[in-house]
Formats: C-alpha cells, sequence, structure tokens
C-alpha cells in the first residue's frame, strides 16, 4: 500500500498539526456542498437553455441572437477553468468564500429577475464585481484570468442589457444571466476543488515528510542502537578470543612442560610404558594448542574489516603450491594451475582461503603416488567459479554436509591429521565475500572444492 | 659488575618453574627475582613495600613481563616503568600467552623492548625462553649501574 494511500486512509484527527486539519476538513465539507450546488444549478441552467432554445425554435424572430454571448461566455468560464486547475495553489479558506460569493449574489440576481424588476443582469454584475474585487488581491495568475473574465461577463451582460431586453421580463434574458451563474459557480467550486486538492496533496506530503522524518529518526536511532549492541558483542567476542588465548594456553603449557620436565630429569626412574604416555599426554596438548590457535584464527577471519583489491589468485596459487611442495619434498605432487586469474576479493583472507583449500587438497591426497592438485575457474552463467580438484581419498557425497562445519571430521585423525577447521574457516571467507562455496567428492577419486567470490550478479542488478 | 638479574613477572607458578628450569638448565641467569603480580612488580622496581630499602639503581637486565596479572596488569606496570626516568632505561620483554595484535601494538606503543608469545609446546617454550635469556643477558649490553 503506498504511503500516500495509508496516510489517506489515516485519521486526520490523529494527525499531530491540528490546525491544518480543521482547515482541511472545512474545505472538504464546503467543497462538497458547494459541488453538489453546482450540480443543481447546471441543471438548472441546462433546462433553461433546452428550454429557450425550443422557444427559440418557434419565434426564430427573437431566437439565435442570445445564445451568441452566453456560449462566448461560457466558453471564457470553461477556458478559465482549465487555468485555474492548473495553477490551482495551496488551499485558504477564500476559495470557498468566493464560491459562497458568487452564490450570494446569483440568488440575488434570480430574485431580482423573478421580482420582474430587471433581466437580473445587473444584479449579477455587481455580485462579479464584488467577486473580482475579492480575488484579485489574493493574486495568482489564474485569478487575474477569472478578473478577465469577469471583465468579459460584464461586456457580454451589458450587450444583452442595453441590446433589446432593458426592462423586459422575457425567458430568453435568462439564459446568459443563468449561464453566467451557473458557469461561475462551477468554476468557483472547480478552483476550490483543485485548491481542496493541493491542500490535501500539501497535508499528505507534509504528513508523509513528518512521518519520514519521524521513521529516519527511529532507524538512525535504530542503527545507533543496534551498532552499540554490535560493538559490544564484538566485544565480548574480543575479551573471549583474548581470554581463550590466554587461559587455555597456560594449563596446555603446564601440562607440555612438566611432562616434559618429567621425562627428562626423571627418565631414569620411569616404566617404558610411563614414558609413553607422557609422550601421549604431550602430543594431546599439543594437538589442543593447535585447535585453540586454529579456533581464534577462525573467529579472526570473522572479525577482520574487508579491504577488496584486484589479486592475482594465479600467483598466490602458485606462493601456496611451492611452499606446500617445499614442505613435504618426500612426494610427489603434480600442481595444475590456470594462468592469469584475477579477482577483486580481499588479499589476506583470500591468501588464507586458498592455503586452507590447497592444503586440504595437498593432505588428503598424500596416500596417492602421483597426486594431481589442480586449480581453475570455470564461467557458470555469469559467475565466475573458481576450483581447487584432487585425486585424493575423495568423501562420500552424504557426508557433504559436514564438510565445511567447523570440528567436523570425515577422516580419523590417524589418517589424517588436522583439527576440522580448515574448509570452516574458507566457507567464513568466501561467505563474507558474498560468494558460496561447494564440494563435490568420490570415494577414492578425489574431491573438488568450488567457490565464488562475488556476489551472484543477478543479485547486483 | 653486579650479577646479571632477571625480574621475572609472572603469577602463574608452572610457567614460573618452567621459566626458571629453562633458564637453569642453560646456566644462563643464576639471579632471577620472581614477582606474582603487578603490585609486587612495581614495589621491586619502586624499592617500596616489600622492598623497601632496595638499591633503585641497580636495575634487573631484563624484565620478563606476563601481560594477565592479578592487581596491576602487566601493560600497567610497562606504563608506570617507562614513565620513571630512573627505570626508562630497563629492558622490558613482555612473556605472555595473548598473541591478540591489540596487546602487541598496545606493547610496543608503552615502550616494550620484545613481545614473546609463549609457546604451547614444551620444547618451543623451552627453546623460547632460553633464547630470550641468551639474548638479554648475554648478548645485549645495558648501561653500566651507577
Amino acid at each position: 500500500m503506498p504511503a500516500t494511500l495509508r496516510l489517506a486512509a489515516a485519521d486526520a484527527d490523529s494527525y499531530p498539526d491540528s490546525d491544518a486539519v480543521r482547515a482541511y476538513m472545512l474545505v472538504q465539507t464546503r467543497a462538497i456542498l458547494l459541488s453538489r450546488a453546482s450540480a443543481v444549478v447546471w441543471t438548472i441552467l441546462a433546462a433553461i437553455v433546452i428550454f429557450s432554445a425550443a422557444k427559440a425554435w418557434f419565434e426564430p424572430a427573437t431566437g439565435y441572437l442570445w445564445y451568441g454571448p452566453a456560449l462566448a461566455l461560457a466558453l471564457i468560464q470553461v477556458v478559465m477553468l482549465g487555468l485555474l486547475r492548473q495553477h490551482a495553489t495551496t488551499s485558504r479558506l477564500e476559495g470557498v468564500l468566493l464560491a459562497d460569493t458568487c452564490a450570494v449574489c446569483a440568488l440575488i440576481a434570480w430574485l431580482g429577475i423573478a421580482a420582474g424588476r430587471t433581466t437580473g443582469a445587473d444584479f449579477f454584475l455587481i455580485g462579479l464585481a464584488i467577486n473580482t474585487a475579492a480575488i484579485v488581491p489574493w493574486g495568482p495568475r489564474s485569478q487575474a484570468w477569472l478578473a478577465m473574465g469577469a471583465a468579459a461577463a460584464i461586456v457580454g451582460n451589458a450587450y444583452v442589457v442595453n441590446g433589446a431586453l432593458f426592462g423586459s421580463l422575457d425567458f430568453r434574458t435568462f439564459v446568459p444571466a443563468v449561464v453566467l451563474i451557473g458557469a461561475s459557480i462551477y468554476t468557483s467550486s472547480m478552483l476550490e476543488s483543485a485548491r481542496l486538492r493541493s491542500a490535501r496533496a500539501d497535508l499528505l506530503r507534509e504528513r508523509a515528510e513528518a512521518e519520514t522524518r519521524e521513521l529516519n529518526a527511529t532507524l538512525e536511532q535504530r542503527v545507533v542502537d543496534r551498532t552499540a549492541e554490535l560493538r559490544a558483542a564484538n566485544q565480548e567476542l574480543e575479551a573471549f578470543a583474548h581470554s581463550v588465548s590466554h587461559d587455555l594456553r597456560a594449563p596446555l603449557r603446564a601440562m607440555n612442560g612438566l611432562s616434559q620436565a618429567l621425562v627428562e630429569d626423571h627418565a631414569e626412574s620411569l616404566h617404558e610404558d610411563a614414558r609413553d604416555y607422557l609422550q601421549r599426554i604431550r602430543a594431546e596438548a599439543t594437538r589442543l594448542g593447535e585447535l585453540i590457535d586454529d579456533l581464534l584464527r577462525l573467529s579472526r577471519v570473522t572479525r577482520t574489516v574487508m579491504t577488496r583489491s584486484d589479486v592475482d589468485l594465479s600467483a598466490l596459487v602458485s606462493e601456496i603450491a611451492e611452499r606446500l611442495r617445499t614442505s613435504r619434498p618426500d612426494r610427489d605432487v603434480v600442481f595444475t594451475i590456470a594462468g592469469g586469474l584475477h579477482e577483486h576479493c580481499d588479499g589476506p583472507l583470500v591468501r588464507v582461503l586458498l592455503q586452507n583449500v590447497l592444503e586440504n587438497a595437498f593432505k588428503f591426497s598424500q596416500k596417492t603416488p602421483v597426486a594431481r592438485i589442480e586449480f581453475g575457474c570455470e564461467q557458470h552463467g555469469r559467475d565466475r567459479r573458481y576450483f581447487v580438484r584432487d585425486n585424493g581419498v575423495g568423501f562420500e557425497m552424504k557426508f557433504v554436509d559436514k564438510v565445511f562445519g567447523a570440528f567436523e571430521r570425515l577422516h580419523s585423525s590417524a589418517d589424517f591429521e588436522g583439527t576440522g577447521i580448515g574448509l570452516a574457516t574458507a566457507d567464513r571467507i568466501v561467505r563474507r565475500h558474498g560468494g558460496m562455496i561447494s564440494a563435490e567428492g568420490e570415494p577414492g577419486k578425489g574431491a573438488t572444492i568450488r567457490f565464488t567470490l562475488c556476489p551472484a550478479r543477478e543479485d547486483l542488478s | 659488575m653486579t650479577e646479571p638479574t632477571v625480574l621475572l613477572v609472572e603469577d602463574d607458578p608452572n610457567d614460573e618453574l618452567l621459566t626458571i628450569r629453562a633458564l637453569r638448565k642453560e646456566n644462563i641467569a643464576n639471579h632471577i627475582v620472581v614477582v606474582r603480580d603487578g603490585q609486587e612488580a612495581l614495589d621491586y622496581l619502586f624499592a617500596t613495600g616489600a622492598y623497601a630499602g632496595r638499591n633503585l639503581a641497580v636495575l634487573p637486565h631484563v624484565m620478563l613481563l606476563d601481560l594477565k596479572l592479578p592487581k596491576v596488569n602487566g601493560l600497567e606496570v610497562l606504563a608506570r616503568v617507562r614513565g620513571d626516568d630512573r627505570l626508562s632505561t630497563l629492558p622490558v620483554v613482555i612473556l605472555t600467552s595473548s598473541a591478540m595484535d591489540r596487546d602487541i601494538v598496545e606493547g610496543y606503543r608503552l615502550g616494550a623492548n620484545g613481545y614473546v608469545q609463549k609457546p604451547v609446546g614444551a620444547d618451543e617454550f623451552r627453546d623460547a625462553v632460553q633464547r630470550l635469556g641468551l639474548y638479554w643477558l648475554l648478548v645485549n649490553k645495558v648501561p653500566a649501574s651507577s
């Protein structure tokens, strides 16, 4: 529902600016009455014109002569009407006053005619004079046009009055006068309705503006509140990470260090088994330490500020591949890296992403005699999908949901070391870029990780 | 020449034990003063409280400062040390579990001479402490005590 309709439907009394509302209600009520009166007058006018036309038909000698000025005046009023509608300005009560004046003048004229004293036209002239005097000081261009119309009416009436019918009471003399009365009232009521529309538009706009202002203020407040909340949450997270980083490490260090001290200082009094147990304790403590480090890295990935720039992905992958190769010179790994791949993304984060994905491929292909790891890009619709494919152990597709979960592992740590955070980190980095990441695998055949680093183009348009 | 002294500010008894053990193993430091919170560290350095009467002019060769300490935290201790002319030349190395960028930046900003994160691994920890000791007590030169 558009805002204006919603506003129009709302109770005007609830609007805080009650003066404007009262004026608006008054104008509206009067305008309705006026337009009804105007319709009545026009109906009477039409009846008279038809009657007069019939009379003229049967009495050609006095016939069409009177319709010239009457129709000309009506035409002028209609033209004025158009102009008035165009130029109508904000509502005040003068429109109503104007229409009321016209109506009173018309009534007086009508009574004068009925009493047989005049054609009524002279009375109507007085009415028009008042009309003109009343509107000109308010001054918009449209009202000047109305004044010109009034002048034309004076000339027309003078012609009628001085022409043939001064002093007599002929039915046909009603025609121009009534046309003028009707047209004047109609004009006034149209003027009023134009003003009314304009007033209502103003009022609605004001209310819409007020509502927008209020909404903006609320929104701003909400943004401020939300930002404060987020900042607090972030601080809490930071404090938590700090505490994890500090407090969880200390006991681990003690376990590690004291086990080592025990082995070193009391080796001779320890049984072989005891030394093995101590070794296991140290290994586990070390693993827990790595887990903490990975967790902290994961949380840092979520918190760091992102800045996109042009990143040479091919060069980055080559660099990581080189490092992986030198870390295990005993392994036979063939890297196939597509050249010239650039992306507008966050360099440090994407480095972590590629590192994790490639390390994963490297790790899970360690039991393949000749490991093949491929990095490339597929154009998929308007998206560039990067992929890292390996011919390692792969995984069953029914476990695909677990691939990107933190601490989820598809292989036992006896087979493959690791904490299960690498791909969860990759997933977060891709999501922070607005991209998508997916995995595909087959046991014994290998796995492919695909990701995009931009929001889908369709979403952008 | 006074015997090289290490001032170890450490509240964790295990870390204290392991640090001292690592330093002793290599015969790097025979004289290690251990204080267990920030206030005690300040008392030692400014010769107040329990350390009233200590010769202020004799500075440790290095202070190994933990950050998370009871009473007065490590960064506050550092700020107080650097705010005093008598202690401005004291080498301070932060030795802490925290690897938060914020702590590292703040540590250097306040005038730390080094920042070492305590490794979790036993070998790594011992290695780090021994290297620190070797460097600050044997390699590094400090102003002669007056």
